[in-house]
């Protein structure tokens, strides 16, 4: 976290926690994320999953997500998008998740996570304006 | 940038040392913008399948070095079965066996050792390390092979 | 630190580090007896000999899985022997890392490498000991072979010797580099024959050592009321006003047959309290000397803080002895973790001391051995 230390984790060596983190999993398992290609050394792209919280529209369906970490994580947010189709007032037409409409990309800084990102995405499903909003049918692609 | 004053005396000496009493075939230098973050160069050392390689590593001093070890991981592609595709090194004293009188140029030199004397009864790479056991002239050839082509200029 | 008597010997400027550990360290479950106040020898011969000593665990995994590495991989790691030349300077153990260290001055010591077994008139068999030693104070020297030391609390370091008629103390006055046998005085000559060859080369129900050598001062206190030397009996129960120094030796045959002695042990009785000698790893004794045009100081790595690489070491890990940090990355060293940073034994407990360029103006008494093991206590992790 950014508290009074100024020691400054570098891009690599944060995303090598993360991803151990990820590894070993996260709460009681309702996000998740790993590398999709677990040959980059880079690790650019991951992979999150995000199951549809209950009582709300997305119950019972499970969300994949691409987020792409570019060289200059954590001091930039990743990019986000949905693979699944998906209706909720911060995701654009393309599943990109829109920054303006998400605080959690919109004022992004270096001590949010990859986690950070997928549990806020899903409390945002329960948002009072998204919970009931139409949905796409279940299974569709962007 | 924030961090330079408070850097420890220790780190700073260090530092000072890799730079002005390079040890052989390593080099470690730090980043402008980051002086706990380092960039290292190991060459392969002679008589093993790296030799001739210049492999890339960064390492990094945690908030709570010298009591944590630093966090060090190969760059370079390295066909080897104590390091995984990821560069992430299987190595004792970066774990349990760390000592806080251990210094980066120690690390380096037991990493540069660890290049020398593969050790696949404690694999990080599986396939890597079945592979040295069931044919280990096969997998030097692989790791010479990797050498050639992700360790090698032109 | 406090310093023995200053001097050469020949073999370099100073003399054997060492520290008392004092009674006063011990496992825990002699901490019972400590706290009642009463001497009492070290127990654990992992204390005496643990052939772990200076022994660097290099960096790697071990030698069966990986091939030895190539020399210039020694991590360079200070050196942790024990170094040929340090200083004299017993130190009371009981200065877990709170407190203050209290110092002994060593009034007497045997110069462990001088001691040696000399054939009388060429007879292989009759063994005259030899031995070199400081005295600040005027001393008694007495040297018995094959002797008991009484265990008990009460005993006073009572040593009986059983076969050989037992040799009266020598007196010899204050001086530095003295030697034994005195001239004109009688002396120890060890009968080989007499002894079953075993008995010569082994500690023998803990207690029974082949070679002992008590040298023995009055205290301050004990001139005051005045005690003298002359009233010594050999090996009888030592009082409170005497300080002495104990040396036991056991006896090894060299390549040609010939005993010499290895000191196993050495301790100081102060005040009524014995300690046990143990050498520091790692003190370095040369002191900082200015050498920059400026009067700066020159770094020498080695007296360094092997965590913080900047102030001096002054705290010994226990029980491996190394001495090889400074008194706040100790402190900070144990909230992580409970092994040394040298040989990763584990630690039982941490002994700050107190180094002082100059020589001790006077005796410093040692804390009650209560108090000092109830702090040392409270340093166990």
């Amino acid at each position: 976290m950014a508290g009074p230390s100024s020691v400054v984790v570098p891009r690599n060596f944060r995303l090598l926690e993360e991803l151990e983190k990820g590894e070993k999993g996260i709460g009681d398992g309702t996000v998740s994320y790993g590398m999709e290609d677990g040959d980059d050394v880079y690790m650019r792209n991951w992979t999150g999953t995000i199951i549809g919280p209950s009582n709300t529209v997305h119950d019972g369906r499970i969300y994949n997500l691409k987020l792409i970490c570019g060289p200059d994580y954590p001091e930039k947010a990743p990019i986000v998008k949905f693979y699944n189709k998906i209706n909720m007032s911060c995701v654009a037409p393309d599943g990109t998740i829109d920054p303006r409409h998400f605080p959690s990309l919109g004022h992004w800084n270096r001590s949010y996570t990859m986690e950070t990102i997928l549990t806020e995405l899903r409390r945002e499903m329960t948002a009072p304006h998204n919970r009931k909003l139409h949905q796409p049918p279940e299974g569709s692609h962007y | 940038m924030a961090g330079q004053a408070q850097l420890p005396r220790r780190i700073v000496k260090e530092t000072q040392r890799l730079l002005s009493e390079p040890a052989p075939g390593i080099s470690a230098s730090p980043c402008e913008d980051n002086l706990r973050y380092f960039n290292v160069i190991i060459l392969g050392p002679q008589n093993t399948p790296y030799e001739g390689g210049t492999f890339k590593l960064e390492l990094f001093l945690p908030e709570d070095y010298p009591m944590a070890p630093p966090k060090v991981r190969f760059l370079t592609r390295i066909y080897h079965p104590n390091i995984d595709k990821l560069g992430r090194i299987c190595l004792d004293i970066l774990k349990d066996k760390w000592s806080p009188a251990l210094q980066i140029r120690t690390v380096l030199l037991s990493i540069q050792a660890l290049l020398s004397a593969p050790n696949p009864d404690d694999p990080l790479a599986e396939a890597v390390a079945k592979h040295w056991k069931e044919n280990e002239k096969e997998a030097v050839e692989t790791a010479k092979q990797w050498t050639l082509t992700y360790a090698t200029d032109g | 630190m406090t310093h023995g008597p200053d001097h050469s010997d020949g073999r370099g400027p100073k003399q054997t580090t060492t520290t008392a550990t004092a009674a006063g360290i011990p496992p825990p479950h002699v901490y019972q007896q400590q706290q009642q106040g009463l001497p009492h020898y070290y127990p654990d011969p992992a204390y005496i000999n643990n052939g772990n000593y200076g022994a660097w665990r290099p960096p790697y995994p071990p030698a069966g899985a990986f091939a030895p590495p190539p020399p210039q991989f020694r991590p360079p790691m200070p050196p942790m022997h024990p170094g040929p030349h340090p200083a004299v300077h017993p130190v009371a153990p009981m200065a877990p890392a709170q407190e203050l260290t209290a110092t002994i001055r060593n009034a007497v010591n045997l110069k462990k490498p001088t001691l040696s077994l000399e054939p009388v008139d060429g007879d292989p068999r009759r063994l005259a000991v030899h031995f070199e030693f400081d005295a600040s104070e005027p001393c008694a020297v007495t040297t018995f072979v094959v002797a008991t030391e009484d265990p008990s609390k009460e005993g006073g370091c009572k040593l009986t010797q059983s076969k050989q008629a037992v040799s009266q103390p020598v007196i010899y006055e204050k001086g530095l580099g003295q030697k034994y046998p005195k001239e004109g005085s009688p002396h120890m000559v060890l009968d080989v024959g007499l002894y079953d060859e075993r008995q010569l080369m082994e500690v023998h129900d803990k207690d029974t050592y082949p070679l002992v050598i008590r040298l023995e001062c009055v205290t301050e206190q004990g001139k005051a009321d005045k005690h003298t030397l002359q009233e010594l009996r050999p090996g009888a129960p030592q009082n409170a006003w005497i300080q002495s120094q104990t040396t036991c030796a056991v006896l090894v045959k060299d390549e040609d047959g010939k005993w010499q002695p290895k000191v196993v042990k050495q301790k100081i009785w102060v005040e009524g309290v014995c300690y046990e000698l143990q050498e520091i790893y790692g003190m370095e004794s040369a002191p900082a000397v200015p050498t920059g045009a400026d009067g700066s100081f020159e770094e020498n790595e080695e007296r360094l803080c092997v965590i913080c690489l900047v102030n001096e070491r002054d705290t010994t890990v226990l029980p491996c002895r190394h001495l090889c940090m400074c008194h706040d990355c100790a402190q900070e060293l144990r909230k992580q973790t409970s092994k040394c940073p040298i040989c990763r034994n584990h630690v039982d407990s941490l002994l700050h001391i107190k180094m002082s360029t100059r020589a001790p103006k006077s005796f410093v008494p040692v804390d009650s051995t209560a108090k000092a093991t109830a702090a040392v206590k409270g340093l166990k992790l």
